[in-house]
């Protein structure tokens, strides 16, 4: 079952996620439009590490906003709203990849192509994108970018919370793998292939 | 383990280069294509309340429908063969979750016969219909229904073992 993000309601400050999507529930395409603004890189970022494409990423943001615009009226304010978006933007990136051809499929479960933006190549992100399924990429950004528990990414990914533990362990095991204890990258010695693919 | 909190101390400190900026804003595009596509009004139904109403009308229903002597038997949906197996008793839940998940007719299914197939199909009823209030809060797509349909599944598996019913 799904867990739920929170079982309280937050007071909402003026221009977070939540409060922008109930503005926009009432019909302010204003604030939906800010609610896009302010949610699509950080979509993107998921998204490009799921897909490990760029461009699918670019489309699937684009529908998912669409969808969540047809089905706001489903969310509730006592939700994190990034979690009721990167769920719809799953499973929008899911069916997407079910309907490509096989060969598509299987180009999707390499290490994310997505090139870094020049500038970040010593962050240890950088290293989760070469290195790592997007599967288990994406649940790191999750937890360590989106700040999510384990449960609410598991809801995103359609995943047990146990399988999202294991994952994330998993990956930063890979993670140390290639990182010296000083924190300076590792001639990579052990193949990361047991980890891509996720668990 | 230290190896873990550092790495992880590193990912989070790390997080804003992680972050892809988008090639280009697609505020324009979204608005444009919702444009004259009204967001369906604010629903109650995921209101706390109206859960817990469905919930007891849908309860007192299974009951009644119970006490009278439960639904016909739907040719749709083959009886379980018996001796029946678990896996025979959960299978045959599956066409009841998906239907109920998907809105369809609750009281289309066949009437169970013997008593451990009443208490199973009550216990999967039950399983079923708490999920699916989680679903009308909580699901925002069909295919997420349909996965949680297939949770509900695994619950009923889980709850029919637990029990220890029809099990040979």
């Amino acid at each position: 079952m799904s867990e739920r993000t929170s079982d309280t309601v937050r007071p909402l400050r003026e221009d977070s996620p939540e409060a922008l999507a109930v503005r926009a529930q009432r019909g302010s395409r204003d604030a939906f439009a800010a609610l896009v603004e302010a949610m699509h890189a950080r979509l993107h970022s998921f998204i490009v590490r799921r897909t490990g494409c760029p461009h699918e990423a670019e489309d699937v943001c684009q529908e998912a906003f669409i969808r969540a615009w047809e089905r706001l009226s489903t969310y509730h304010p006592k939700w994190r709203f990034s979690t009721w978006l990167f769920t719809i933007a799953g499973r929008i990136a899911i069916s997407r990849a079910r309907t490509r051809r096989p060969t598509a499929a299987l180009s999707s479960a390499e290490p994310s192509p997505a090139t870094p933006p020049p500038g970040v190549d010593s962050s240890i992100w950088t290293l989760v994108d070469r290195e790592l399924s997007g599967e288990s990429a994406a649940a790191l950004w999750l937890k360590y970018g989106e700040g999510m528990e384990a449960a609410e990414i598991a809801r995103v990914l359609g995943k047990t919370e146990g399988g999202v533990r294991v994952m994330l362990h998993r990956a930063r095991g890979a993670l140390a793998r290639h990182i010296e204890p000083d924190g300076s990258p590792a001639v990579p010695s052990v193949p990361l292939a047991v980890v891509r693919g996720g668990s | 383990m230290n190896r873990h909190g550092s790495i992880a101390r590193r990912l989070s400190a790390e997080a804003p280069r992680g972050l892809h900026t988008p090639p280009r804003s697609i505020a324009a595009d979204v608005l444009a294509r919702i444009d004259g596509t009204p967001s369906a009004p604010p629903a109650t139904r995921s209101s706390p309340w109206r859960l817990a109403l469905s919930t007891l009308a849908l309860a007192a229903a299974v009951a009644l429908v119970a006490w009278l002597g439960g639904p016909p038997a739907s040719p749709h949906v083959p009886a379980p063969s018996d001796p029946m197996t678990l896996t025979t008793l959960v299978d045959h839940h599956a066409p009841m979750h998906r239907a109920w998940w998907m809105g369809g007719p609750v009281y289309s299914w066949p009437k169970p016969r013997a008593p451990a197939w009443g208490s199973s199909y009550d216990a999967g009823f039950s399983v079923a219909s708490a999920l699916r209030g989680v679903a009308d809060a909580e699901c925002p797509l069909e295919q997420e229904a349909q996965l949680l349909a297939d949770d509900a599944k695994e619950a009923t598996r889980r709850v029919l073992a637990s029990l220890r019913l029809a099990v040979r």
